[in-house]
């Protein structure tokens, strides 16, 4: 089992940053990867530390983010605390649909359900897991 | 961001990520640009390097669309990695606008 984790504040760059680098330590550990993977992969980080910085900590720059990501020969979890109280948007967050969807942001743990992520969600505290389409 | 345009087709070319640091200041620009230009029928979206994007970056692709779609004009986006394809047809963006 291998382990990385971060911590910085609330800041949408800082998100960003820390996305790709994640993304880069899970491709470099984990050459079954596939492209599509990498992306859905990048694509949750970046939702579930956006959520964090923006409902979860508000933007207040004095506020931390936390993750911490674990691989396996299965797949990869990823954890995600913030500072807040734990937001309710999270459950709106996990409706489906009913047509093309205009209001994509707040639905973005039905997305990452929809690309394969188990997402639990714990107060301000949410765990994202995903099993390698090739188990390695 | 790169505009171009010629007598039908107004083109924005994203040369970087579509990602929350970048959105608001892309969205103003666009903003801009859609409402000084009526001659255009066609908008087109080309992501040809775009490597990542969120759903702040969706959002902004949906917001030009609204714009365009009520000016009775039409939306492509063009040069989408196959996985920002994908995500745009679990949403089923691309039974709204063309995806290519």
């Amino acid at each position: 089992m291998r382990e990385y984790q971060v911590e910085f504040i609330s800041d949408f760059k800082e998100a960003d940053y820390y996305s790709v680098l994640l993304t880069t330590y899970i491709e470099k550990h984990y050459d079954h990867i596939t492209a599509e993977e990498s992306f859905n992969i990048n694509f949750a980080l970046r939702e579930l530390l956006n959520n964090a910085v923006e409902h979860g900590n508000h933007n207040d720059p004095e506020k931390k983010v936390r993750c911490i990501v674990s691989g396996s020969e299965n797949g990869i979890t990823i954890i995600v605390k913030d500072e807040g109280d734990g937001f309710t948007i999270r459950d709106v967050q996990r409706q489906q649909p009913e047509q093309a969807d205009l209001e994509i942001r707040k639905r973005g743990l039905w997305l990452l359900d929809k690309l394969g992520f188990t997402v639990e969600v714990e107060g301000n505290n949410v765990t994202a897991h995903y099993n390698w389409e090739v188990e390695k | 961001m790169k505009i171009t345009k010629d007598a039908e087709k107004l083109e924005f070319y994203f040369n970087e990520n579509i990602t929350a640091p970048i959105v608001k200041d892309l969205k103003e620009e666009i903003k801009e640009t859609l409402e000084q230009n009526n001659e255009y029928n066609h908008v087109v979206a080309n992501l040809s390097e775009v490597d990542y994007i969120d759903s702040t970056g969706i959002t902004l692709i949906i917001g030009i669309y609204k714009s365009v779609e009520e000016s009775g004009k039409k939306l492509t986006v063009t040069g989408a990695r196959e996985e920002i394809k994908n995500l745009f047809s679990i949403i089923r963006l691309d039974e709204i606008f063309t995806v290519q």
